[in-house]
């Protein structure tokens, strides 16, 4: 499904990914871990193609995700630390936005009620800038579940999430588990890592020093 | 796809109207600024109109190019809109498409003023002087976009936008003043052709550059 070989990148001559290489299978959930600037969410944009890497080779379900056909990334989502999405925009023009880019349109009525099971219909229409970070992670899971994809990379899932709202993070896991999706999350929490992931991968100035 | 692209630039403008309102209040500052510091005569002052009139554009196109890339750079929306299985070289199109459209709109509500507080006379040709402008334009955004879109990723970008964007911009407004003072003065276009030239070839090197450089440009 995913193939990373000997990425490596530097910035300011300072070297984040030191040779990272690893695979995984179609329907195994990856956790990635690691001290605050080991390089995890550097690997994450990496895959993303939002960052270019110094060298190296990603393959995803048999395409060179490094080259330039930006239909290799159709079945690959995002999502990082930030929002990743327009503060002046509402929370249902934002999804329909973003739906559109992925070429998936979903009707009005679909987003209106994944926003009411994510608790935010009450704000379906305000502008996201108002929105709390929970809020914004809960729209953010919101994208996903609209979404079609293969692989999902997920920075920090939890992060600002009530109980409710790791609850339902929870409840997602169990369901793209059952679906045979394939994610990569990066966490923090060792406990959580054991509960959801299929294979840890720890990092640690730019290596894999626990697979 | 690149429908949705401009549909996404015209929605966030006309959700926060920092673009337009910007580029008003700021060219609205700088003729203000020409009509009360300018003690000549008005043979003197309308041969430099033309010359005016852009570089007060290039300056309002320096803030409107910034503002339309600031968007993306909040709650980090540019990452996740490169990381779609999109071709970049649409956003490029899409934010020229719309640069166009905001400039444009800008320079038409300032236009009067211009020639008003300048205390000048309307060109008599006032529709090729108006289409004239439109197409200069098209070359501009086309230079601005795939600058700001260089530079999108510094931390210095405010700075760094102006310093690469003038020397670029530079030909442009020599050719674009030729273009207006000819057409203010009614020569034929036998007379400033190859200016319109220039801007006609600035267009497509620029425009087909932006598009097939954007993906590599944007990525950090």
């Amino acid at each position: 499904m995913l193939s990373v070989d000997r990425i490596y990148k530097t910035f300011n001559r300072f070297n984040i990914l030191n040779g990272i290489s690893f695979s995984q299978q179609e329907g195994e959930i990856l956790a990635l871990m690691g001290k605050n600037g080991s390089g995890k969410t550097t690997l994450l944009r990496i895959i993303a193609r939002i960052m270019k890497p110094d060298s190296g080779s990603i393959l995803f379900q048999g395409n060179e995700l490094l080259s330039n056909n930006s239909l290799f990334r159709k079945n690959l989502l995002y999502l990082g630390h930030d929002p990743g999405m327009y503060s002046y925009l509402s929370a249902k023009e934002n999804l329909r936005f973003a739906l559109s880019f992925r070429y998936k349109s979903q009707p009005i009525t679909k987003i209106q009620k994944v926003l009411d099971r994510f608790e935010l219909s009450g704000f379906s229409s305000e502008p996201i800038s108002v929105f709390s970070k929970g809020m914004l992670q809960r729209l953010k899971l919101a994208y996903v579940e609209l979404s079609s994809w293969d692989l999902l990379l997920f920075d920090e899932p939890f992060t600002g999430l009530d109980k409710n709202g790791i609850d339902l993070v929870g409840q997602l896991i169990k369901k793209w588990r059952d679906k045979n999706k394939t994610v990569i999350m990066v966490l923090h929490n060792e406990h959580r890592a054991k509960q959801i992931a299929d294979k840890k991968l720890l990092i640690d100035s730019g290596k894999i020093i626990l697979d | 796809m690149l429908f949705s692209l401009i549909k996404k630039e015209l929605m966030m403008e006309f959700r926060s109207k920092q673009i337009i309102l910007s580029m008003l209040f700021f060219g609205l500052a700088i003729i203000l600024i020409f009509a009360l510091s300018s003690n000549v005569s008005r043979v003197i002052l309308s041969n430099y109109a033309p010359g005016m009139f852009w570089l007060m554009n290039l300056f309002i196109i320096v803030l409107g190019v910034h503002r339309s890339f600031a968007y993306e750079k909040d709650f980090d929306a540019f990452s996740i809109l490169i990381s779609n299985p999109i071709d970049r070289g649409l956003i490029f199109v899409a934010k020229w498409v719309s640069g166009f459209l905001f400039i444009s709109v800008t320079q038409f509500v300032i236009f009067v003023p211009f020639f008003k507080l300048l205390l000048l006379e309307f060109p008599e040709n006032t529709l090729l002087f108006l289409s004239t402008t439109l197409f200069i334009n098209i070359a501009i955004m086309a230079v601005a976009n795939l600058i700001s879109g260089i530079v999108l990723r510094s931390k210095f970008s405010e700075i760094l936008l102006p310093l690469l964007l003038f020397p670029l911009l530079s030909p442009i407004a020599i050719a674009a003043t030729k273009i207006s003072k000819s057409v203010i003065s009614l020569q034929p276009f036998a007379m400033w052709n190859e200016w319109f030239l220039i801007i006609a070839s600035i267009i497509v090197i620029f425009g087909l550059a932006g598009y097939a450089l954007f993906d590599y440009v944007v990525e950090e």
